[in-house]
């Protein structure tokens, strides 16, 4: 494993793309939350209530699901990448198995998502120390283990389609229409009973809008009967479909021509 | 006996509709230098992929170093398999870097530097690979195959886009690395890159193995002379009542080509045509080149 993830650093080491999105990630975060920050909620949510503990880590939380989509277009650039150079065929007939090739890669994933919920707690903290006189600091710290789940599920997806499609734009595309449009298309044609339980479903409600969770459901559900997956489930069926979702990437390069 | 580098039998792949390899067999014993010869599309490239694990064969079997199919193989093993592939924003150094840790390469640095002097790339060796033309690319992936001081050395059209100082380079850096006791395979279309370098040849058409052996063995077919006269047309006419003569073809310069059957000596011959009544004008021996022996055997 030491030795995946040396290879990985050589090659990302001095990829400027990578930092550059990187970069952009890491000031994208903060300023988000602080951009909510002038928002005036007072007449219904104080801003202890949104910035304080516990509630800043789902608040974070949220807002940085948002920039799920940009992060995985990073993976799938380095992914596709390897396929552009040829560089994963290279490996092979170097030496690595078809195991380390996609291991070696999902390891990227894996870190990603770390440094993703490292930031993160970080970032919320800070925040959270600001509007709370206690220092409470792991109150709601719950909130970013999910996120972590919930970016290791989207990145692994996004990992897939770029070994399946191997080229960025494509997947980046397929990717796009895949959040964009299941809940509109799957959503329609099946109950919602089972659509709840998709893969990108279940991810993504993974970080609600933290408040009023009730009301939005009665809205967006118009009276019906609301499919509530608690986080527990939610959370331990994401872990289920990364699994899943990254055996097919393995499947898929193992049984390939490189 | 030298100890057995590569078997492989019955190999067999096709892509959708093609029939790329349709059971190919052959065994590489340590220290030859083994040509693989065959036009374009002959399979050489399939069977490289496949013995390299980039492929899967659909039928058949491998084993290197008596060792079977192991991925570690490979560690033992330095190829460059068709195009250079690297990552162009990094240099050649960091490229080579990346080869060394999956190679498993102790000292790295030191085995760069050299690999890099040695393919002449050194004073380069801080310039990003997508600054490189076409000959520093095939040589920065000669050096990358050296890297790890290989048992084996595979290479596929190693030559391609390098200038002819760049070829004679590398054949000469073959032969050294061949002295060194190392076992090398090549794949080639130019038939005096591998006649010049090549103890063991295998030929192959259309996914097919059409001969293979030793270089001499592949070579030693019956003599060969060239022979003309005032009259051609006469000449040609009596040759064929000659026994144990045999037309082969006609060279550009009107000379024909007869390859003999029987171990007559040059002045037999003359003599055999002078009873017939033609005065030759012209007669040599002729050492066969591994092309008209590469012609013959590709078009029985």
């Amino acid at each position: 494993m030491k030795k995946l993830l040396a290879i990985e650093w050589g090659k990302l080491r001095k990829y400027r793309v990578f930092w550059s999105f990187m970069a952009l990630y890491c000031i994208a975060i903060p300023s988000m939350l602080f951009g909510l920050g002038k928002f005036d909620f007072s007449f219904i949510l104080s801003k202890k209530m949104i910035f304080g503990f516990p509630n800043v880590y789902a608040v974070t939380s949220w807002l940085s699901s948002f920039m799920n989509l940009f992060m995985s277009i990073t993976i799938i650039t380095l992914t596709c990448n390897e396929f552009e150079y040829k560089t994963l065929r290279q490996h092979e007939i170097d030496g690595l198995s078809r195991k380390e090739l996609i291991f070696g890669k999902f390891s990227l994933v894996v870190l990603l998502s770390v440094f993703i919920a490292i930031y993160t707690f970080l970032v919320a903290s800070i925040a959270g120390m600001f509007f709370t006189d206690t220092f409470d600091i792991f109150n709601g710290i719950d909130a970013v283990g999910v996120y972590l789940i919930q970016t290791l599920g989207y990145f692994s997806l996004a990992f897939l389609l770029a070994i399946i499609l191997k080229k960025s734009s494509l997947s980046i595309i397929v990717l796009i229409l895949i959040i964009l449009f299941d809940g509109i298309t799957i959503g329609l044609l099946l109950p919602k009973n089972i659509y709840a339980y998709f893969p990108t479903e279940v991810f993504s409600n993974l970080t609600p809008f933290p408040f009023f969770r009730e009301t939005i459901d009665n809205i967006q559900n118009q009276g019906k009967e609301v499919v509530k997956i608690s986080k527990g489930l939610g959370s331990a069926l994401s872990i289920f479909y990364t699994f899943l979702i990254v055996y097919g990437a393995y499947f898929v390069v193992k049984k390939r021509d490189l | 006996m030298n100890a057995t580098i590569l078997e492989i039998s019955n190999l067999e792949k096709h892509y959708k509709n093609v029939k790329a390899l349709k059971g190919i067999s052959f065994k590489v014993n340590q220290g030859e230098v083994f040509g693989i010869l065959g036009p374009n599309g002959s399979g050489k490239t399939t069977t490289l992929g496949i013995l390299l694990g980039v492929l899967h064969a659909d039928h058949g079997d491998f084993s290197w170093f008596e060792n079977g199919q192991d991925d570690n193989n490979r560690l033992r093993i330095g190829a460059l398999l068709e195009t250079p592939n690297f990552y162009p924003y990094l240099s050649a150094k960091d490229n080579l870097k990346i080869v060394a840790r999956i190679k498993e390469i102790k000292t790295p640095e030191i085995a760069i530097d050299e690999v890099l002097k040695t393919v002449n790339l050194y004073e380069q060796r801080d310039f990003k690979f997508k600054t490189f033309s076409l000959g520093m690319r095939q040589r920065l992936a000669i050096a990358s195959a050296l890297l790890n001081n290989p048992e084996v050395l595979v290479l596929d059209e190693p030559t391609n886009g390098l200038d002819p100082m760049g070829i004679a380079e590398i054949r000469s850096l073959i032969r050294q690395i061949s002295k060194a006791g190392k076992t090398i395979i090549i794949a080639s279309h130019i038939l005096d890159e591998i006649e010049k370098v090549c103890t063991h040849v295998a030929i192959l058409r259309k996914g097919e193995l059409l001969k293979y052996g030793s270089l001499e063995e592949i070579l030693s077919n019956d003599p060969i002379v060239a022979i003309g006269a005032e009259n051609q047309e006469a000449l040609q006419q009596k040759l064929n009542e000659i026994s144990g003569l045999e037309l082969l073809k006609t060279r550009p310069d009107g000379a024909i080509l007869v390859r003999l059957s029987e171990n007559y000596s040059a002045t037999e011959i003359n003599r055999l045509f002078f009873e017939k009544g033609i005065v030759l004008n012209y007669l040599q021996p002729i050492h066969q080149s591994l092309e008209e022996s590469f012609i013959e055997i590709v078009n029985q």
